[in-house]
């Protein structure tokens, strides 16, 4: 057995290179057991310092152990390398498919989301509140008062026919035809000047079709103050809409006639298909009506307790239903309340 | 109401003025025009030709090239024709390429076959002359060659505006071509020429009837009026009518507006009414028994035959004219079938009236008959331009009956009321801040009485307004209708939009709102719920679909009186039967899905009719039961928004505002109660399986269903959150597992566990369920922790001991 320095130091640098070169793992350990072991070229090295002069000792001593863990340290380097390759063949082994994800896969899934008619009505309160508007809810059940008497509509008067009531068995005896039952409410509620709307449900006894229902939404809204005017009407109508549709449409004033305002109007924006020109969606007319409003009958300012004399102010309502369908171009006003997910499927999931 | 430009241009000049700008102008100026109408607008473009030639097409069978001439110098042009009745000499009408005909087609250059055809002979139907036709028109031989077709036919071209009737609601004088015509005067600032206003005019009749007055030796008919509700009454007796065709122009201007021509007496009332806005009433006089009518208001429930061949009953307090013997006329609404016009007759009675409008109202809705007479009524007419109506009958039937007619005296039978106009004082300021636009005084003045108001001046900056009679009904009466005649004269868009300055108020959104917001973001976006808002009148098929409620608890349900179909007869009580109907159609295109609604139902409580807000549920899968998600998620939705709730399994036996305890909707092993403020206002189930086949739904519905009453009237996310500080020191879990029967409910463990009296055990859980054949093994978690100090081994040793005995003691079993 050849015991000088110079050999065994060769013998164990040699070893350096044999862990690097090991093809498994269990040649390492092999190995490693060799480099350690009576064999190999330390304990001999050991040996050697043992015997050694006092004065050699010095130095051979920091050499063995130098050998020593020089030698570990390529057996660790290899071992960490197998380790981390057999990590990496299991996780290759065990690849997640990332194309399995749920939009690939039709079924089983829950989409939440809200109605569309709840995404435009947020947007337009949230306009009006922008405004300095309140917001205020009223019953659908109704009294005459609230829904006629009190809005300038007197008993056997023909107007009463221009919406078809829906009457009831027992009190209250019907179901608002209009938002308006909110104004008396709101103007006992409140002392001028305010500014308030009103949203909700409307029913109507008319038959239904494409762009007709018995129940719909409407979006009611009052301002009064001192000197109001159909100047203020427009402005406030014209700022409105512009947020509202999110673009400048022309829009114009045509008379109208609404018992609880005096004068009504219809406001009309330009047809945003023919640009004014008429087709089949305006009916060649150019102009689609999308707001009645008007400056409150003085009588129905009475009825809410507010002088006539010392206040004016105007009164507008707009058909949310209508709203909903131009934005999202629906075609037939049933959907909105048919309950089928593959219309809600449409908006859910997103925000609009 | 549809109007004809031409019959409105006999009081009123509007030449020059396009129709599509008088279908603007009045639009924008006055009410609302729905649709404008051209008739024979391209009749002066088509000529009357003479077919000089026909050779067969050398590419057709059944085509022909025809020559023909415009005039008589010799100059030919060929088309292609098709028709069967073509033949040389016939005069046929032309129309060169280049105008639209009334069907929309535009003559265009065309090659038919190889041969070019400049143009095209027509048809009636292609003309709209007729619905359908067969051949060229072919028009009389003495018509000249060369001149326009509405020439040959006398058919001058005409715009008809169709008009809102809504929209005239609120003026009574607009219901015939002369208030319209009055209108269009101011608009266009072109003079009125109305001749039945002036004395001239009402002269000249009265005039006529003298000179053809019968001897008054015989007599006339009486009108004795004994009803409040007749307002004014004249009539006159006509002799020497026969029954006929009416004047072409009467004929022409009927037809065009809608009125289907019938004979020429009963269209001369029509054009009356459509003239001057006033229906009347034509008697066959020979049919008036006893020589007098009697107006009155009905006594005794009786029947009449009307007109229309319906019978109607007629009750207390309708008017009614009659003569001596029998019933004649519902007063203002319609006339008998026994005193109507025939073929019989040649003595005639005009009855010119006006009623109390809300009579007229209560009576047509009744009976459910809208007549055009009805409807003009019941918007109150002037009773001032009866007599006007009268004379206008007169000249017309004159004009039908040249020779030959004889007329008795006319008949009051109840002068009008004196009419005095009511000043309706004005200030200009105040119209001026009204509108937001500076008018000038000479402006108002002029626009006002231009609309035939009296303006008098009482200071520099005052006047008073006096309106005509016409308009004084029911139309005219306030400052406000000042403003509105001046406002749309001089067009709402010449005014220009102002802000208003206003005080700075900080306004809040209302809590009912954030409520509404708040619920239907938890469900939407925490529970991947898609909202859906559902119809609310239900029919009773939906309620027996889903074995809703039984029979006799019917009176709890709000009816309409008047639903328009089986499907829409009352108001739901509950968001659940729409939505377990929208889970059966869902079901058909998805496996799995969650949806949810916040909406009112209604409920009757003896004679009152109230409405609450619900929110109601949907969880449906295909493959699992998934009442344990749904219950998680209302749990979650109430602990989310700090509302305290009791959760128990449904008994049924107390009554919750949700649900009728007898439903047999609900799986009585999958449902919960829910107590809310003291209340059952909630229930959480799954569909009982009879009902789920019952729907042909093939999967578990889970369904919940809560009262957000009491909920809506507390303040929304009330509760604050108390921080507590993170423990420095570990946490020691403790696991371990009881052995349990199956039917075992997991939640007696749970309470039981957390009695346990250890201010250390900071929680207590269950971790996992597992059954074995017979047994159920359910593994609970017990977390220990001190805020300050690590817990030494020792006392976690005791604790843990402790716990398993108070187990024992309850009689609990471990896992061995």
């Amino acid at each position: 057995m050849e015991t000088d320095l110079p050999f065994l130091q060769k013998k164990a640098e040699d070893f350096f290179s044999f862990f690097n070169e090991a093809k498994t793992k269990e040649e390492l350990l092999k190995l490693k057991a060799e480099f350690l072991g009576e064999s190999g070229p330390i304990i001999p090295l050991m040996e050697l310092v043992k015997k050694a002069p006092k004065e050699q000792k010095g130095t051979l001593g920091p050499l063995a152990n130098t050998l020593r863990s020089k030698g570990l340290e390529s057996f660790q380097k290899k071992w960490d390398f197998f380790l981390e390759q057999e990590i990496l063949d299991s996780l290759k082994k065990n690849s997640l498919d990332l194309t399995a994800r749920e939009s690939f896969s039709a079924l089983d899934k829950n989409l939440g989301g809200l109605h569309p008619r709840t995404v435009v009505q947020r947007e337009v309160e949230d306009i009006f509140t922008r405004l300095g508007f309140d917001i205020l809810e009223g019953p659908h059940l109704e009294d005459d008062y609230h829904n006629f008497s009190a809005l300038n509509i007197p008993e056997d008067h023909p107007a009463r026919e221009m919406q078809d009531t829906f009457w009831l068995e027992g009190t209250p005896p019907l179901l608002r035809t209009h938002t308006s039952t909110i104004q008396v409410r709101g103007m006992k509620q409140h002392k001028p000047p305010f500014r308030f709307i009103g949203p909700g449900p409307v029913f109507r006894c008319e038959r239904t079709d494409a762009s007709h229902e018995s129940v719909f939404y409407q979006l009611e809204g009052m301002y009064v103050d001192k000197n109001v005017s159909v100047a203020h009407l427009i402005y406030f109508m014209k700022v409105a809409l512009k947020e509202i549709l999110k673009r400048e449409a022309p829009i114009r004033l045509r008379p109208g006639y609404f018992p609880f305002t005096e004068p009504s109007f219809e406001l009309e924006i330009e047809c945003a298909l023919c640009k004014g020109k008429g087709c089949s969606v305006c009916k060649q007319l150019g102009w689609v009506e999308l707001l009645p409003c008007g400056m409150i009958h003085p009588n129905v300012l009475r009825a809410g307790g507010i002088d006539p004399d010392v206040f004016s102010g105007f009164a507008f309502g707009l058909g949310l239903d209508r709203l909903v369908m131009m934005r999202f171009k629906i075609e037939d006003i049933r959907l909105l309340q048919a309950g089928d997910l593959r219309f809600s499927y449409q908006f859910a999931g997103r925000s609009l | 109401m549809i109007i004809s430009k031409n019959w409105l241009q006999d009081f009123v000049n509007l030449s020059g003025i396009s129709s599509q700008e008088l279908f603007k102008r009045f639009t924008l100026g006055c009410a609302e025009v729905e649709e404008l109408e051209e008739h024979y607008s391209c009749f002066s473009k088509i000529t009357v030709a003479l077919i000089e030639k026909i050779t067969p097409h050398p590419d057709s069978d059944r085509l022909n090239l025809v020559t023909f001439s415009l005039d008589m110098q010799g100059t030919t042009h060929q088309v292609v024709c098709g028709a069967a009745n073509v033949a040389v000499g016939k005069k046929v009408p032309y129309c060169p390429v280049g105008v639209t005909l009334p069907n929309g087609l535009h003559l265009e250059p065309k090659k038919i076959r190889g041969v070019l055809s400049e143009g095209m002979l027509l048809s009636e139907e292609e003309l709209g002359l007729a619905e359908k036709s067969e051949g060229l028109l072919i028009l009389p031989d003495h018509t000249p060659v060369g001149i326009g077709l509405d020439q040959a036919l006398s058919l001058r071209p005409d715009a008809l505006l169709h008009l809102d009737n809504k929209s005239l609601t609120h003026r009574p004088d607009l219901w015939g071509h002369v208030g319209i015509a009055r209108e269009c005067a101011v608009i266009f600032e072109r003079p009125l020429k109305i001749p039945y206003f002036t004395s001239e005019w009402k002269n000249s009749l009265y005039k006529k009837i003298e000179e053809k007055a019968l001897p008054s030796s015989q007599t006339t008919i009486k009108v004795s009026v004994d009803s409040p509700h007749c307002l004014s009454f004249i009539g006159i007796l006509v002799e020497g009518v026969k029954l006929g065709e009416s004047l072409p122009l009467h004929k022409t201007r009927l037809q065009l507006c809608g009125q289907k021509s019938l004979n020429n007496l009963v269209d001369i009332s029509n054009y009356l009414m459509l003239e001057l806005g006033h229906p009347v009433h034509f008697y066959d006089a020979d049919t008036i028994e006893g020589k007098e009518l009697f107006i009155e208001n009905v006594k005794n429930t009786s029947s009449l035959k009307l007109l229309d061949d319906s019978e109607k009953e007629l009750l207390e307090g309708d008017i009614l004219i009659r003569d001596s013997k029998k019933s004649l006329v519902l007063a203002g609404i319609m006339g008998g079938k026994s005193s109507g016009i025939s073929e019989k007759t040649t003595r005639l009675f005009i009855e010119v009236a006006n009623w109390t409008p809300k009579r007229i109202r209560q009576t047509s809705v009744r009976l459910g008959l809208r007549t055009e007479s009805s409807s003009r009524f019941e918007k109150h007419l002037d009773c001032h331009q009866i007599e006007r109506v009268l004379l206008r009958a007169v000249e017309l039937l004159e004009e039908q009956f040249p020779e030959g007619l004889r007329y008795h005296a006319p008949v009051w039978g109840k002068r009008p009321t004196p009419y005095i106009p009511k000043a309706i004082p004005i200030c200009l300021e105040t119209l001026q801040n009204r509108l937001g636009h500076r008018v000038s005084k000479e402006q108002v003045v002029a626009l006002l009485t231009g609309l035939q108001m009296t303006v008098q001046e009482k200071t520099p900056n005052t006047f008073e307004v006096f309106p005509p009679s016409f308009r004084a009904t029911k139309d005219i009466s306030l400052f406000e209708d000042i403003v509105e005649e001046i406002g749309r004269l001089i067009g709402f868009d010449t005014i220009v939009p102002q802000s208003p300055t206003v005080p700075l108020t900080l306004n809040s959104r209302p809590s009912f709102l954030s409520w509404h917001r708040g619920i239907a973001d938890f469900w939407s976006f925490q529970k991947q719920s898609t909202e859906l808002q559902l119809h609310p009148l239900l029919g009773e098929k939906i309620l027996h679909q889903v074995d809703w409620m039984a029979p006799l608890e019917q009176n709890r349900l709000v009816f309409l009186k008047n639903g328009l179909s089986l499907d829409q007869q009352f108001l739901r009580p509950s968001l659940l039967p729409a939505l377990l109907i929208s889970c059966r159609e869902n079901a058909k295109n998805f496996s799995c899905f969650r949806f949810f609604e916040i909406g009112k139902i209604y409920k009757k409580d003896q004679e009152t009719n109230k409405e609450e807000t619900h929110l109601g549920i949907i969880f449906f899968k295909e493959t699992h039961p998934c009442i344990l998600d749904l219950a998680n998620a209302v749990e979650d939705f109430l602990r989310f928004f700090s509302i305290p709730y009791q959760l128990s399994s449904f008994e049924g036996k107390w009554p919750n505002t949700c649900v009728d305890s007898s439903w047999r909707g609900i799986n009585p092993y999958q449902a919960l109660e829910l107590k809310l403020f003291g209340k059952l206002q909630g229930i959480i189930g799954s569909l009982h399986p009879t009902i789920t086949q019952k729907l042909k739904i093939k999967g578990h519905v889970s369904f919940a269903s809560i009262s957000l009453e009491d909920i809506l009237q507390k303040q929304p996310f009330k509760k604050s959150v108390t921080y507590s500080p993170i423990s420095k020191a570990p946490s020691s879990n403790f696991d371990f597992t009881l052995k349990t029967a199956l039917n075992f409910p997991l939640e007696e463990a749970i309470l039981w566990g957390k009695k346990f009296k250890c201010t250390e055990m900071i929680s207590f859980g269950h971790l996992v369920t597992f059954t074995k054949e017979e047994d159920k093994f359910l593994t609970f978690r017990a977390t220990f922790a001190h805020p300050q100090e690590t817990l030494s081994s020792e006392f976690l040793q005791k604790k843990q001991q402790e716990l398993m005995q108070h187990f024992v003691k309850a009689g609990y079993t471990f896992k061995e």
